[in-house]
């Protein structure tokens, strides 16, 4: 036995990447809408494990947290892998100040416990079917001088028309990344696109993306069920072989992520409103 | 004069006892995807001084020569040095005070107690935009003598791309790389580092309030002690670091000046930083190859870290692995003898 092969076993890990979603559970998501996430959720998580089980770069961690008359952390960062699914319960207000106040406290703990290292850019998912008003700026502001939410990659369901679509751009800081579900099937697939997307782009090495030409063809080939599912639910606008010389060019994670989505949902966007369902 | 090179020569007498070591491998996952290795480590024991140096060139597809980048920025930092303590005439710009400027050998601009905090400080300032100088000359020679291919270009960020192609305006940015590096001169450590990347010393004590140097993690391991002097910046974080070739490289170096030669130093890139989620386990990682070099026979010593790196980068970060380290065996040993058990670091404060 090396003699260093003790610190090999016990101190040496996988980079880790952990994915947020902020769920917002108001009266106005009662019904089909939290219905439509549970599912989501459900069938998103082993996409997730998968991915992070054949992913050399990263472990995929994740995180929920609902917003009703309160915010709650339903999961606490923790591995995906025997992550299990929990059934979400809409009822109350919409406090999304609540919840920006918990995820701060939550990422200033991460701030103080690590250095940063060792760690890939979190991601951050938000899904809202209504919003505040400009209660929300303040929070906001102070979400964003946290490092780990400032570097995160950052996207946004707005779930039906009602949705405040500026809290959500307030968010991200980027309108690219901000998606409408114009319906039920829309929103599962959101949910299941954008989480497994940024996933794949988020946990990726800056070296293993410098190829990004391979890159996307290698996250293709470990996740081809998970591929084969989004080809179905969405039409890449341009051919595939494009995509990857668009990605060739990015230099933002964000960037990449919202170049990425956009492919896949540019020709829903196109849809008129007289074939929403909500 | 001849006693300054009297003096000068008792003390490189000091530097005589340290062993100075580096390595650098390509990371898994750079040999999975065919991609070269892009860190560079150098290190190097002269009569009058030690250094040990690496730079991490960028791995995104814009930093397409960033291997290159990482070598140049390791040679810019040993040309510079050499350049600085050999050459009597070299100078460092008071940039308060440009009448006051002298002839002055840096040994002398750091060394001497005569000296004040802010001239030091000028004088290091200098030091690495002297760096940073050699570095870009040496970049543009290189663009000069193989300009970029027609691939090499489509990978330029659209902005850049019609600036370099109109009106040949230079992308540096090809070869971005971080640098940290450590300096053993006389009596002082002199530590610089501009981007990501970790800078471990291992000293008997941690600085004293008077050096007003803040060290963070810092480790007890029996009499020694382990920890981080060079101030951490903010804008290195994650995925993001400050590079070489950024505009403002000049105002971005970090350093710090130790008026004593410490036990151990190790620079090294964030590939093998990414593998302990623990910054314990890190200075452990550190110590523990003190201990294997105190130990074993030198050659074999080296053998067994450089057969361990590549294990490390695959089961850890997967990323391209460089350390360089100088280190005082004799003096290690002195201060570890009664603790001979490799024990784990505890953590003194944070």
């Amino acid at each position: 036995m090396g003699i260093y092969d003790s610190i090999l076993m016990k101190a040496v890990t996988r980079r880790t990447m952990t994915i947020y979603f902020l769920i917002d559970i108001s009266w106005s998501m009662r019904g089909y809408k939290i219905d439509a996430v549970n599912q989501a959720l459900a069938e998103t998580i082993p996409m997730l494990q998968v991915i992070s089980e054949e992913n050399a770069d990263a472990e995929i961690m994740a995180a929920i947290l609902t917003y009703g008359t309160t915010a709650e952390w339903v999961k606490e960062p923790s591995s995906i892998m025997g992550f299990i699914s929990p059934t979400i319960y809409a009822g109350g207000q919409t406090n999304f100040k609540d919840a920006c106040i918990k995820l701060k406290e939550m990422l200033l703990r991460q701030e103080a416990k690590t250095t940063g290292a060792g760690s890939y850019a979190p991601v951050f998912i938000l899904m809202a079917d209504g919003g505040s008003t400009n209660a929300h700026k303040t929070v906001l502001r102070d979400l964003w001088h946290i490092k780990w939410f400032k570097h995160g990659i950052k996207a946004a369901i707005a779930i039906g028309n009602d949705v405040h679509f500026d809290m959500l751009e307030d968010f991200t800081k980027d309108p690219d990344t901000v998606f409408r579900a114009h319906s039920i099937k829309r929103l599962k697939d959101l949910i299941k696109l954008i989480s497994v997307k940024s996933s794949q782009i988020a946990s990726q090495s800056s070296a293993v993306q410098s190829r990004s030409r391979n890159t996307t063809s290698q996250t293709s080939t470990t996740s081809t069920a998970v591929e084969k599912q989004f080809n179905t639910a969405f039409t890449p606008q341009t051919a595939a072989s494009n995509a990857t010389q668009e990605i060739d060019r990015v230099y933002s994670k964000q960037e990449e992520l919202a170049k990425t989505l956009k492919l896949f949902t540019a020709a829903e966007d196109e849809d008129s409103p007289e074939n929403w369902d909500w | 004069m001849n006693d300054k090179k009297q003096k000068l020569k008792q003390l490189s007498q000091k530097l005589k006892s340290y062993g100075a070591k580096h390595f650098c491998v390509q990371g898994a996952l750079h040999i999975k995807n065919n991609l070269p290795c892009q860190d560079s480590a150098q290190s190097c024991l002269e009569e009058n001084f030690c250094l040990a140096v690496i730079a991490d060139g960028h791995g995104s597809a814009q930093y397409f020569r960033s291997d290159r980048g990482s070598r140049i920025a390791v040679e810019a930092f040993e040309n510079c040095v050499k350049e600085a303590l050999t050459n009597s005439k070299y100078y460092y710009h008071d940039s308060t005070h440009p009448k006051d400027n002298t002839a002055i050998n840096l040994i002398d601009a750091l060394s001497s107690s005569r000296i004040s905090i802010k001239k030091r400080n000028h004088a290091i300032q200098w030091f690495c935009q002297s760096i940073l100088a050699n570095w870009l000359i040496a970049v543009r020679q290189d663009m000069q003598n193989e300009p970029f291919t027609k691939e090499e270009i489509r990978k330029i960020p659209e902005k850049y791309r019609t600036l370099h192609e109109k009106d040949h305006s230079e992308y540096t940015s090809a070869y971005g790389s971080t640098l940290i590096a450590a300096l053993l001169v006389a009596d002082f450590c002199l530590l610089i580092q501009i981007g990501d990347g970790v800078c471990i010393v291992f000293d008997d004590a941690e600085p004293d309030a008077s050096s007003k140097i803040k060290p963070v993690h810092k480790y007890a391991h029996g009499n020694l002690v382990s920890f981080e002097p060079i101030p951490v910046d903010d804008k290195c974080f994650l995925n993001t670091t400050t590079s070489l070739c950024d505009a403002k490289a000049r105002e971005e170096f970090r350093s710090c000046y130790l008026k004593k030669l410490p036990v151990a130093v190790f620079v090294s890139s964030d590939g093998i930083e990414d593998c302990f989620h623990e910054r314990a386990d890190l200075h452990k990682f550190f110590h523990r190859i003190l201990f294997d070099f105190s130990d074993s026979h030198e050659a074999q010593a080296q053998a067994e870290l450089q057969a361990f790196l590549p294990r490390l980068s695959e089961k850890g970060s997967g990323d391209d692995m460089s350390l360089s380290m100088l280190y005082d065996v004799s003096k290690f040993k002195e201060l570890t003898a009664d603790v001979r058990d490799k024990q784990l670091p505890e953590a003194v404060s944070n």
